[in-house]
């Protein structure tokens, strides 16, 4: 329990610590993500150690639905938008979501084969 | 001041009891659609109704939610770190197919909301629609989009990308493991990186990785967004 409790406050630092730079130097970023590179790159630096961090951060995740009943429940404000408008917000996100899915993995496939090519030619010479 | 406190921990207590519940049942029956998110926003609604509750009073009362929303964004380093020796290995490939991903992802956006003339806000708040969750949000909430709509537009979005994806990418015959996996976790996020794994331990990983650089860039480009469009 203390360990956990432990865990969570370590990485509540790095949260406002995220927090604390965006302020200082209004970035217009949001603090969260500023806190998540700067544990990365504390993970990597070894500055942090995973140990003191992993456990909780799995619970987070793991549980991370939970976090968005609240939003979810909002929902019950905006039916009348999903009544009148759900057609055309579905086509657009079905569309675009495909778009995404397809250009990412086309670019990452041409990518790929032209290193690999690259790799076989440089070998022949 | 102390209504406030007692409307929080009320609050608190009805979403997490009820997510609890929503867990059990998924766990008892393991179907998709018992996901504790639907079950729970069900089971709230009814009660908030059911009691006559307002809406209002309920949002206000889970501040609490969304400072554990910050602490996950937080705690996604540790799977990035977990996947580092990968993400070494393929950085070139992975930034350039996610970016290109995300930024086209934004442009259909706009593009389709002009076409069809929907609103600003709308558009706003479709904007993050391939991006995790909790990111999405706090770009939404940055960008002047309206949240809770997010949240509903990013499910869906994983829902068509997990429904049509898979097909797609075997229709246009890619075959490239690292592709695959990136392309389910830039516009799947979490629920396409656990379809990656189906496919293996690299399509997998890379669907998890992929997620986290899609908010990382999503949330890089958003400032920007707000300069050309707004």
């Amino acid at each position: 329990m203390v360990r956990y409790f432990a865990q969570f406050l370590t990485i509540l630092v790095f949260y406002l610590l995220g927090n604390g730079l965006v302020t200082w130097f209004s970035l217009p970023l949001s603090g969260s993500i500023v806190g998540m590179v700067l544990l990365f790159i504390a993970l990597i630096l070894g500055v942090c150690d995973l140990k003191w961090v992993e456990s909780v951060a799995q619970l987070h995740i793991k549980h991370i639905t939970l976090l968005f009943i609240p939003f979810a429940v909002g929902i019950w404000h905006f039916t009348r938008i999903f009544r009148n408008e759900g057609v055309k917000l579905s086509a657009i996100l079905a569309v675009s979501s495909l778009v995404v899915l397809f250009i990412t993995a086309i670019i990452a496939e041409i990518i790929e084969t032209n290193s690999k090519r690259g790799k076989r030619n440089g070998e022949n010479d | 001041m102390e209504k406030m406190i007692d409307n929080i921990l009320l609050c608190t207590f009805i979403t997490v009891a009820s997510y609890l519940m929503g867990v059990m049942v998924f766990q008892k029956f393991k179907k998709a659609w018992l996901n504790p998110l639907y079950t729970c926003t069900v089971f709230i609604i009814c009660v908030l109704t059911l009691f006559h509750l307002n809406f209002t009073g309920y949002t206000s009362g889970t501040d609490l939610f969304s400072l554990l929303m910050g602490t996950a964004t937080v705690s996604l380093a540790v799977p990035l770190y977990k996947q580092f020796a990968l993400i070494k290995k393929n950085f070139f490939i992975i930034v350039c197919a996610v970016m290109t991903g995300t930024l086209t992802g934004v442009a259909s956006i706009v593009l389709l909301t002009k076409v069809l003339h929907m609103n600003q806000e709308m558009m706003i708040s479709m904007i993050p629609k391939s991006v995790t969750a909790p990111i999405a949000l706090s770009i939404s909430q940055s960008l002047g989009g309206i949240p809770s709509l997010t949240v509903s537009f990013v499910f869906v979005s994983a829902i068509f990308s997990l429904a049509i994806g898979p097909g797609l990418l075997k229709y246009t015959r890619i075959k490239s493991k690292v592709a695959k996996g990136l392309a389910l976790g830039t516009s799947a996020q979490a629920i396409g990186a656990k379809r990656a794994f189906d496919w293996g331990e690299v399509e997998g990983a890379m669907g998890s990785i992929a997620m986290i650089t899609a908010a990382l860039c999503m949330s890089l480009i958003a400032p920007f967004l707000i300069y050309f469009y707004l």
